[in-house]
C-alpha cells in the first residue's frame, strides 16, 4: 500500500498549477463559508494540497509529522464544534442577537476577491527571487488570505483557522530553506497548541454568551 | 540529572494536572513542588556545560540560570496568590506548561528553535483564561493571534542572516534582518499599537496569566534579542533601534494616559506595567548604559507587578467571601492590601522615591540631551497612571475594604508584606539591583543599544 501511496504523491505533487488553483479555491472557502463545519473541511483539504505541494522537498517523515499532527486539529476542532454548536444555536440569545456586517456572505466574497488580486499585485510587483513562481504565488497566498481570515474572524474557531494558514505559508517557505525534522515536529505540536487554544477560547466564548442576559453586550 | 530536565518535568506535571485537574489540592500541590524543584535544580546544575538532547545542544550560562530561577520563582508566588486567594483553577495545567516551554526556549543553543518555541509557550497561556469573562477572552484570542505572526519574520530574517554570512559584502541583507525583527519585538512584547491586549485581557477582575506575561515573558523576549544581538552584532543597526525606542515611548505614554479612563483596577495595573516596559525599552534601545536602566526598570516593574497583583487578588478574594458572609466591619488587613496595590503601581508610575522613578531618571540623564520632550511625555504618562489609581482606589475603598471583615488569610498578606519590602528595598537601594545586573549583564552592556 506504501509503495502506491508514494506513487500518488509523486504523480500528484508533479501537477503543481492544479494544485495551486485548489489551494485558491480552499482559502476563498476558508474565507467566505460562514458555516464553522465547511470552514473546517476547506482547512482539511488546504492543508493537504500544502503537503502534496511540499512532498518534493520534505520526504516521509516531514510528511507524516505534517499529517499526523493535521489529523489532531481537525479531530479538536470537529469535537469542539460539534461539542458547542447545538448549544450556541439552542440558545435564544442567538437568535436575537443582530448579526455584524463582518459575517454577511457578501462582505466576504468581497474580502476573498480582494486577498486574490492583492496576492496577484504583490507577486506581479515584488520580484521575489530565489523563489520560483508558483512557491512565491502560494507562500504570498497563503499568507495574504490568512490575514484576511484574522480580519474577518468572528469567532476565535475562525481565528485558529486563520492562525495555521499562516503557518501554512511559513511552512512552505522553511521547507525549501533547511527542513529539519525536529523544527518541523515542533511547529507541528505548535499547531496542535494553537488548535487547543483555539478551541478552548471558542468554548469559553459560548459558557461566556450562555452566562450573559439576553441583549446583553458581548 | 541533566539540562533538559528542566524543560520536561514542568510539561509532564502539567500534563498530570490536566488529567486530574478536579484535584484541587493536587494541582497547587503539584505545581507549586514542581517550580520549586526546578528551581532549585537550576541552581545545582553545571554552568556551561553542553547536553545534546533531540540532537541539539542544550546549555546553562550564567544569565540563563539567573532567568530561570527568577521565572520559577515569579510563578511559584503566582501559583501561591492562585492557591490562597482562590483564583480560577485552570491557571496551574497551563502556566507549568509554559514554563517548561519556555526553559527549553532559554536553554537551547540554536536561537532559531527558540524563537520557533517561544509562540507555542505564550499560546498554552490562552488556557489560563477564566472562562466568564468575555472581554478577557477577547484579550486572549488577539494574544493568540498577535504572538504567533512574528513567525515569518523571524524566518525571513534568519535566511538572509544565513545568505549575510555567506555574501559579507551585501550589507543591504543585514540592513533588512535588523528592520526583519522589528516587528517581532514589539509583537511579542506587544508594544504599541498592541498594547491594549494584556489589557484587555486582564479588566474582567484579575486573571494571572496576563500578570505571568508581564512579569516572565518580557525578561525572556529581552533575552533572547539580547543573545540574538550578541551572536549577530551586525543587527545593531541604529534606525532599528530609533524605531524600537519610539514604540516604547509610545506605549509608554499612550498606556499611560489610558489609565486614566479605567474602571478596573486591574486595568490600571496593566496600564502602568504596559507603560513601565514602554519607558524600558526606550531605556534599552539608546546609547551606552541605557541597557542597565532598562533592566532596572525591569527589575523593579516585574516586584511591582506582583506585589499589586497579589495584593488584589486577595482583595477580590476578601470581596467574594464577604458577599457570601454580607459582614460589613472595617478590618485594617484590608486597608493594608489596598496600601500594597497603591505602591505597586505608584512604583510603576515612576512616583519617588520607588523605584520606577529612580529607573526613569537614570534613563533620563543619558537622554535628556538628546530629547527634552520626553520629561513632558513621561509625566503625563504618570499623571495618567495616578489619577486612574486614584479613581479605582476610591471605588476599591468604598466596594471592598469598608465591607470585609476578618476573613484574610494569613498567608496572602504576609506574602504581600514580602514584596512590599522588598519593593521599597528596590527604591531606597537602586545601588544593589544595578550590582546584580552590571554582574549578570556586564558582557553585553557595551553591547547597547541591546
Amino acid at each position: 500500500m506504501l509503495p502506491t501511496l508514494l506513487h500518488l504523491l509523486d504523480a500528484l505533487s508533479s501537477r503543481a498549477p492544479q494544485l495551486v488553483v485548489g489551494l485558491v479555491i480552499c482559502g476563498a472557502m476558508l474565507l467566505i463559508v460562514s458555516d464553522h463545519r465547511l470552514a473546517i473541511l476547506a482547512f482539511l483539504v488546504q492543508r493537504s494540497i500544502v503537503i502534496v505541494l511540499l512532498w518534493p522537498a520534505i520526504g516521509i517523515p516531514l510528511a507524516a509529522t505534517s499529517v499526523i499532527a493535521l489529523i489532531v486539529i481537525v479531530v479538536i476542532y470537529c469535537i469542539t464544534e460539534w461539542r458547542w454548536r447545538g448549544v450556541e444555536m439552542s440558545e435564544p440569545a442567538h437568535a436575537n442577537r443582530s448579526r455584524p456586517s463582518l459575517t454577511s456572505l457578501p462582505f466576504r466574497a468581497l474580502a476573498a476577491s480582494l486577498a486574490v488580486l492583492v496576492t496577484y499585485g504583490f507577486v506581479q510587483t515584488y520580484n521575489l527571487n530565489p523563489l520560483p513562481p508558483l512557491v512565491a504565488f502560494t507562500v504570498v497566498w497563503l499568507i495574504i488570505n490568512s490575514l484576511f481570515i484574522l480580519f474577518v474572524a468572528d469567532s476565535a474557531l475562525r481565528t485558529g483557522l486563520g492562525i495555521l494558514t499562516f503557518a501554512d505559508g511559513c511552512r512552505t517557505l522553511y521547507a525549501l530553506w533547511q527542513p529539519n525534522l525536529l523544527v518541523w515536529g515542533l511547529w507541528g505540536a505548535c499547531d496542535v497548541l494553537v488548535a487547543l487554544a483555539a478551541s478552548y477560547l471558542r468554548s469559553a466564548g459560548v459558557i461566556a454568551a450562555k452566562s450573559q442576559p439576553v441583549g446583553g453586550h458581548e | 540529572m541533566r539540562l533538559y530536565w528542566l524543560s520536561v518535568v514542568p510539561l509532564v506535571a502539567a500534563a498530570i494536572i490536566s488529567i486530574g485537574r478536579r484535584q484541587r489540592v493536587l494541582a497547587v500541590g503539584l505545581s507549586l513542588a514542581t517550580t520549586l524543584a526546578c528551581a532549585s535544580l537550576a541552581l545545582l546544575l553545571p554552568l556551561n556545560d553542553v547536553t545534546f538532547f533531540l540532537g541539539q545542544q542544550w546549555v546553562l550560562n550564567q544569565v540563563a540560570q539567573t532567568l530561570l530561577v527568577f521565572m520559577y520563582i515569579a510563578t511559584a508566588i503566582l501559583l501561591t496568590i492562585e492557591a490562597t486567594t482562590e483564583q480560577g483553577e485552570s491557571f496551574c495545567a497551563p502556566v507549568l506548561a509554559s514554563v517548561g516551554l519556555l526553559s527549553a526556549v532559554i536553554l537551547l543553543r540554536s536561537l532559531l528553535l527558540s524563537f520557533l518555541l517561544l509562540p507555542a509557550a505564550m499560546a498554552v497561556l490562552v488556557l489560563a483564561t477564566p472562562p466568564l469573562a468575555i472581554s478577557a477572552i477577547r484579550g486572549a484570542a488577539r494574544f493568540l493571534t498577535w504572538v504567533t505572526l512574528p513567525t515569518l519574520f523571524v524566518l525571513a530574517a534568519f535566511m538572509l542572516l544565513e545568505r549575510f554570512a555567506l555574501f559579507p559584502d551585501e550589507l543591504a541583507l543585514a540592513n533588512l534582518s535588523a528592520w526583519l525583527m522589528v516587528p517581532p519585538v514589539t509583537l511579542w512584547l506587544t508594544l504599541f499599537p498592541f498594547h491594549g491586549t494584556t489589557r484587555l485581557w486582564a479588566t474582567d477582575g484579575l486573571s494571572l496569566a496576563p500578570v505571568f506575561l508581564w512579569v516572565v515573558k518580557d525578561w525572556i523576549v529581552i533575552y533572547l534579542l539580547l543573545a540574538l544581538w550578541e551572536q549577530n552584532p551586525v543587527l545593531h543597526m541604529e534606525n532599528a533601534m530609533i524605531t524600537l525606542g519610539i514604540a516604547g515611548l509610545v506605549t509608554a505614554v499612550v498606556s499611560g494616559v489610558l489609565a486614566l479612563a479605567q474602571s478596573s483596577p486591574s486595568a490600571v495595573l496593566a496600564c502602568a506595567a504596559m507603560s513601565e516596559l514602554g519607558i524600558a525599552v526606550q531605556g534599552m534601545t539608546a546609547d551606552t548604559g541605557g541597557l542597565q536602566g532598562g533592566l532596572f526598570l525591569l527589575v523593579s516593574r516585574s516586584v511591582a507587578v506582583l506585589l499589586a497583583s497579589s495584593a488584589l487578588a486577595a482583595m477580590y478574594s476578601t470581596s467574594v467571601k464577604d458577599s457570601k458572609s454580607n459582614a460589613k466591619s472595617f478590618h485594617w488587613q484590608s486597608l493594608a492590601l489596598l496600601i500594597a496595590f497603591i505602591v505597586g503601581v505608584l512604583s510603576m508610575a515612576g512616583i519617588p522615591p520607588l523605584g520606577g522613578f529612580f529607573g526613569r531618571r537614570y534613563i533620563y540623564a543619558l537622554l535628556q540631551a538628546k530629547k527634552p520632550y520626553l520629561f513632558l511625555a513621561w509625566l503625563s504618562a504618570s499623571m495618567g497612571i495616578v489619577l486612574g489609581l486614584v479613581r479605582t482606589s476610591w471605588s476599591l475603598w468604598h466596594m471592598r475594604v469598608q465591607s470585609t471583615s476578618r476573613h484574610i488569610r494569613d498567608f496572602p498578606l504576609f506574602l504581600v508584606l514580602c514584596l512590599l519590602l522588598l519593593c521599597l528595598w528596590i527604591g531606597f537601594r537602586p545601588q544593589a539591583a544595578l550590582g546584580l545586573i552590571s554582574a549578570l549583564f556586564g558582557h553585553w552592556l557595551p553591547l547597547s543599544p541591546l
